[in-house]
């Protein structure tokens, strides 16, 4: 069976960086589609607002 | 405030919210009172009037016409404001905005085909990003660590219910299908498949091998934590099925420190049992777990290149090409100490990489015997304060103790070059043995930063009358941003001692320890 | 994805079409005591959330007392106080009887509302008539003979002139207005212009044709041909026209309203019905129309003006208006990115209306709690400075507080996920 994984390795890489930007630089250079996630703590970091949103969203 | 000046355009129209910010910044220069400009509507004229600025001028000026009415201490302020005002009108903004998403599935709805999520956020939230990458059907890699063991075991279970990797956490290198991924090199495509717990170890691996003239098919990291028994090397026995069915991969190398006992059981026979040659790089493990099965030992990064090549190729190769002879080494040693001042005794090892510091703790074994570090190779090895060397002593600087607050030391060298200032400026320092790692991710020109700093360092040591050592090993290639060559001159021309490969470097910088030592 | 999750994310879908799919016609202009429901004699509504006398800010305090002059309740400043304290004048918010109101949104009996019916649901909603351009206003808390006047000369001379305008065209369709302006440089709260002309224009052929004395039309063409911002009181009557058969829905996390009254700030979401969600209202930063005025002078953000950035707009598109920019010495770059940002926190986007500058992209639809507690990004709202006792003194942008999303949010989850 042509498992997502299997598939992957003859796939060309198209990437979500979420998080350092050099590594979505690095994508890039190479002509690689890449999206940048400018990452930034979600509710602040509140532990009682991160796990309501982990039940949300 | 006596001097009153009021301007009148005819005709000239602009926004009044333009107009009130060109009021705002009129009211700061010096000896202005006050500034209105305004359209001469009715509405503003009573507003003028009630400013006391509604001079004849301004009351026969009309809708269509543009008011500038200052109020200011003396003449020079006003017609200086005058003028500040008409130059401000004549301004125009104009910029560019790049585009990055603030969410996850905004980015995805950007680029719907996206099969894989680069994660190298705190690892406090890396677990929840990496999750709904998954939940969302991408393949993750996971560059951050500090995640939890919970978190990982329930990633990766989530990742094999729905036939989606999860490589990491921890996770520096991978090269997939040619597209190179975190700290990664530039390296041919080709057939020699690798997998790795260790991102420093697949990076020299795959610049040797593309240095023989071969080259890499996939180079996927698993994470450091895999091999551990609570998570079962889950991602490598994936992997392990995915390379072997791989068209593209014609010998496959497992590189790592020494698993868990019971997982390594799992994995070499999981490896026993493949169609493809297999080299098993346990660094620093015991060769008996190939023996009697068809898979070939690998002490040495530079030995798995060497063998996946030679397994590859079928051609004997002994050593990497530029590999320097262990006589020649001695020789060099011995030509280095003869320098040197009767005090300078010890190495001091200074690692970006954490797994060339680790291959270069088993190398320097052999000539030093107990080295102290803060990834030491027992327990009683382990440095009581990172930021102080005893005796010999090697560093991972890519530890957290160390990269609180900051970037990665091959992003960051600035913590490294201090580091080796300090050490050489010590009297009983008398060898510097240092990684560079190229490639894309990292720093864009180590050699150059290092070898102002070696320079220093060495000019220090002579005017103390001692000469200081300074080994290197370039883990990189040609193809690299940097290109290997221009590194390597870059060090060589600060005087530093360049070799080939980390293990060799490591050698040589041992040898000049123990022969300091004797002397 | 869990069964919370896609019921959360269905009924967000179902919000948005409803929002969507809402056709707000202006049908009338009455008193307010004609149509606004549950408006009495001794009524004054003021912009929400609900706040005591005691806790009011000064322009709506003064707006209060203003109203209760103007409708002859009482003669002096004195007795209206003493009328309110004694709980014979009735204190309400606009939103408790589907209206809006802006600035401190002081409506009364005898004062003239724009009725606006969606046509899709039948429900219709209410906003006063625009006052006046000027600083000080009964809009800002500024009551004086000049203000009593022109609200009189509102209610018997504009407004009638207005509705047989209004009737004789046979309704205006608000939405396109709305999609022609915010092509124009509106966003369509701190910036109206474009849509008061085009409304202007729409209106002046039927105006000089309905069967009204023509003393009354030219001073009421003279009013509206200078009334930059008329319209904004119209587009807040369909603001919330369209907002209103989007409530309700459960396990929708879509605001449905939003609103200030210089002393809190309030929202009310979808699945979480009637319930204001409040917490300080904040500063408004930006520019004073006097070098003697400052933000020592002025009163916290106020008004339920913000009912258009509810809906996407004001605020949420400043790409479109970018002028509105300079009041905190911002840029273009700024107004774009401001906008593309609040796509973020959106279920949608409105492709009946389009933004030039976004390549044509439609306004944000729907601001969805979890995402603005997640990202960050809290809504501006593109608003007037008021002083704190009354009048205008400035203009700016504020944003909502994070405080309301966080315990709508933490509401949300105890009704709604099992413990």
């Amino acid at each position: 069976m042509d498992t997502d994984d299997k598939r992957l390795l003859r796939q060309e890489i198209k990437t979500v960086n979420i998080g350092l930007e050099l590594f979505g630089e690095a994508l890039r250079q190479q002509g690689l589609q890449v999206v940048q996630v400018d990452w930034r703590a979600p509710a602040d970091g509140d532990p009682e607002l991160l796990d309501i949103l982990a039940q949300l969203l | 405030m006596n001097v009153r000046r009021v301007l009148v355009k005819p005709r000239e129209y602009s926004d009044s919210v333009r107009l009130m910010r060109i009021s705002e910044k009129l009211r700061g220069l010096s000896g202005v009172g006050e500034a209105i400009l305004m359209m001469a509507t009715d509405n503003n004229k009573r507003l003028l009037e009630s400013a006391g600025l509604l001079l004849a001028e301004a009351r026969s000026a009309s809708a269509n016409d543009l008011v500038i009415a200052i109020r200011a201490e003396a003449d020079e302020a006003a017609e200086a404001a005058v003028r500040q005002a008409e130059s401000l009108l004549k301004e125009r903004v104009a910029k560019d905005t790049t585009h990055t998403f603030r969410t996850f599935d905004s980015a995805l709805e950007a680029l719907p085909e996206a099969n894989l999520a680069l994660i190298s956020v705190p690892g406090k939230y890396a677990a929840a990003e990496a999750r709904r990458a998954l939940e969302r059907g991408l393949h993750v890699m996971l560059f951050s660590d500090n995640v939890s063991l919970d978190d990982e075991i329930a990633l990766k279970r989530l990742g094999r219910e729905k036939g989606l990797l999860v490589l990491g956490p921890d996770c520096g290198t991978a090269v997939i299908n040619g597209a190179a991924l975190g700290f990664a090199n530039v390296v041919r495509s080709g057939p020699v498949g690798i997998l790795g717990a260790s991102g420093t170890g697949i990076q020299e691996i795959c610049v040797l091998v593309d240095r023989m003239g071969s080259g890499i098919s996939h180079a996927i990291g698993t994470g450091g934590r895999d091999l551990s028994l609570a998570v079962g090397a889950s991602t490598m026995l994936r992997c392990i099925d995915l390379l072997e069915a791989d068209e593209k991969t014609r010998v496959i190398v497992v590189t790592s420190k020494p698993p868990d006992s019971r997982v390594a059981t799992r994995v070499l026979e999981r490896l026993a049992c493949c169609r493809k040659p297999v080299v098993v790089n346990f660094l620093g493990g015991d060769p008996a777990g190939v023996a009697g099965t068809p898979m070939h030992w690998a002490s040495t990064l530079e030995e798995a290149a060497n063998a996946a090549v030679r397994l590859e190729t079928g051609k004997g190769r002994g050593t990497s090409s530029g590999a320097v002879d262990p006589a020649a080494l001695t020789g060099q040693a011995e030509q280095e100490v003869a320098q040197m001042a009767p005090k300078q005794k010890y190495l001091r090892g200074l690692f970006s990489g954490g797994t060339l510091g680790y291959e270069a703790l088993l190398v320097l074994r052999d000539t030093l015997g107990d080295i102290h570090s803060n990834i030491p190779l027992r327990h009683d090895l382990r440095l009581p304060d990172s930021w102080t060397s005893v005796g010999h002593t090697l560093v991972d600087l890519g530890e957290d103790e160390y990269t609180q607050g900051r970037a990665h030391p091959m992003i960051d060298p600035t913590l490294r070059l201090h580091r080796l200032l300090d050490e050489a400026a010590l009297p009983e320092v008398a060898v510097i043995l240092l990684d560079v790692v190229l490639g894309l991710g990292t720093h864009p020109d180590p050699a150059h930063g290092l070898a102002d700093t070696v320079r220093r360092a060495r000019a220090t040591a002579h005017a103390e009358g001692r000469y200081l050592s300074v080994v290197t090993a370039v883990c990189g290639t040609e193809q690299d941003p940097q290109g290997l060559a221009r590194q390597e001159e870059t060090l060589r021309a600060a005087g530093a001692i360049v070799l080939p490969t980390n293990a060799q470097a490591s050698r040589l910088a041992g040898l000049i320890a123990q022969r300091a030592c004797a002397a | 994805m869990s069964d919370l999750k896609a019921s959360i994310a269905a009924a967000n879908q179902e919000t948005v079409d409803r929002i969507l799919a809402g056709q707000p016609v202006w049908v009338d202009v009455r008193p307010a005591i004609e149509v606004v429901p549950g408006m009495t004699r001794n009524m004054v509504l003021h912009s929400s959330p609900r706040i005591e006398w005691g806790r009011m800010c000064g322009p709506h305090r003064n707006g209060i007392i203003g109203a209760v002059l103007f409708e002859g309740l009482a003669q002096t400043r004195d007795e209206a106080i003493h009328l309110i304290e004694n709980g014979d004048i009735l204190i309400d918010t606009c939103h408790n009887h589907d209206s809006v109101g802006a600035g401190a949104g002081i409506t009364s009996a005898s004062m003239p509302v724009v009725v606006v019916e969606n046509k899709t649901y039948g429900n219709r909603a209410y906003c006063d008539v625009f006052e006046s351009g000027a600083l000080q206003s009964l809009k800002w808390g500024w009551y004086d003979e000049k203000v009593g006047a022109h609200l009189h000369w509102l209610a018997e001379v504009f407004a009638p002139v207005l509705r047989a305008g209004i009737e004789c065209m046979g309704g205006l369709d608000v939405k396109s207005i709305v999609a022609k302006a915010v092509q124009m440089g509106d966003e369509c709260h701190n910036r109206s212009i474009a849509a008061s002309s085009l409304f202007f224009k729409d209106l002046m052929p039927y105006l000089l044709r309905s069967q009204v004395k023509e003393a009354d039309l030219l001073q009421a063409v003279d009013f509206l041909a200078k009334a930059d911002h008329f319209f904004l009181h119209v587009t807040m009557a369909a603001a919330k026209a369209v907002l209103e058969p989007a409530k309700d829905i459960p396990y929708s996390t879509v605001v449905t309203a939003m609103a200030r009254n210089g002393v809190d700030f309030g929202i009310q979401v979808s699945g979480l019905g009637n319930e204001w969600f409040t917490a300080p209202a904040g500063k408004v930063d930006g520019l004073y129309f006097r070098s003697e005025w400052g933000p020592g002078d002025a009163a916290l953000d106020l008004g339920d003006s913000c009912i258009t950035e509810t809906v996407g707009l004001g605020g949420l598109i400043q790409a479109t208006a970018p002028t509105v920019q300079q009041y905190v010495q911002g840029t273009l770059a700024d107004a774009i990115r401001n906008t593309v940002e609040f796509r973020e926190i959106c279920v949608s986007t409105n492709r009946e209306l389009q933004l030039p500058n976004l390549d044509f992209e439609g306004t944000p639809v729907g601001i969805d709690i979890r995402k603005v507690v997640q990202t960050g990004i809290l809504p501006i709202l593109d608003t007037g400075i008021t002083s704190k006792e009354a009048g205008l003194i400035g203009a700016g942008q504020a944003r909502a507080p994070k405080e309301c999303f966080e315990k709508a949010l933490r509401a949300f989850v105890a009704r709604y996920a099992q413990a």
